[in-house]
């Protein structure tokens, strides 16, 4: 089966939602730990040995919303903070 | 005619390979080349003429072996790859001067395996991915620097992370429009390369 070329409006769709949420925070497995950033950042917020460790240090961050956590194998996760 | 951006990329075309591919696409993008790829259902053109001339366009490839073995046990080895590869050190050895400059990285699944069945590229730059994007992604990052062609090169931890940041998005949209983002048939590769360079050119002006 042939590939299919997206259509010019759903190309236009993606274009236009690329947003980036400063109260969204990615924690990102990478070979040296667990990287945690905020969304559209260049910085690291800081680097951790585990995910739980991650996310204990996200908890004691301020303003955030939502975490997603991006591990090597397996699918990524969300979690909604109150 | 050669644009000093130009990647050329020979790999592999399965799911399981399709996100090292996205990373290979990533880091390039991010660092301002453009990846230069045959699609899969090319038409109206014999598929080795146009990677041909994708090659003769391309100043850089990357070439990637690690799937020399069969997908399936007792099939056949898959050949492609080094065929290709091999197509583009015969244009780099053929005597045309603008050629002799064209530079390879050649990717591999572990390190030394390449020995036991390509011994002849030995002393080409040649590394490991261990079927891991970052490494991928590293291993692209520190060759580009290598090349002494960019000034200034963010580490590959900016871009692995942004890369993961880029997949959540695209995955998100790509389902939502009824397409399976693990499914390397799902959407051209130019569309994904598309999609990709305006998700990056936004990311570094936030």
């Amino acid at each position: 089966m042939g590939k299919k070329v997206i259509g010019e409006d759903m190309k236009k769709r993606f274009m236009e939602s690329v947003e980036f949420h400063k109260d969204h925070v990615h924690v990102v497995e990478m070979n040296e730990g667990w990287v945690i950033k905020r969304e559209g950042s260049k910085k690291t917020i800081q680097t951790v040995s585990s995910q739980e460790a991650a996310m204990k240090a996200v908890h004691d961050l301020k303003n955030v919303s939502k975490v997603y956590v991006h591990p090597k194998v397996g699918d990524i996760s969300v979690e909604i903070m109150e | 005619m050669m644009d000093t951006k130009n990647v050329f990329i020979n790999c592999p075309f399965d799911n399981e390979f399709y996100p090292l591919l996205k990373g290979i696409f990533f880091v390039l993008i991010y660092l301002d080349f453009k990846p230069k790829i045959a699609e899969t259902s090319d038409s109206g053109q014999v598929r080795i003429l146009k990677i041909k001339d994708l090659m003769l366009s391309s100043p850089l490839s990357i070439h990637d072996l690690s799937r020399i073995d069969p997908l399936v046990t007792d099939a056949a080895a898959r050949l492609n790859m080094a065929f290709e590869m091999g197509i583009d050190f015969g244009l780099k050895y053929s005597g045309i001067a603008e050629l002799e400059a064209k530079r390879f990285l050649i990717l591999e699944k572990e390190d030394h395996r390449y020995k036991t069945f390509l011994s002849d590229i030995s002393g080409n730059d040649i590394k490991s991915h261990r079927n891991d994007p970052e490494l991928v992604i590293k291993s692209i990052r520190d060759w580009i620097k290598a090349q002494g062609q960019e000034a200034a090169i963010p580490r590959h931890k900016l871009i692995f992370s942004a890369y993961n940041e880029f997949s959540l998005f695209y995955n998100q949209m790509i389902s939502s429009e009824g397409y399976d983002p693990k499914e390397i048939t799902a959407v051209t590769f130019s569309d994904v390369i598309e999609i990709m360079a305006n998700w990056i050119g936004k990311f570094k002006k936030v």
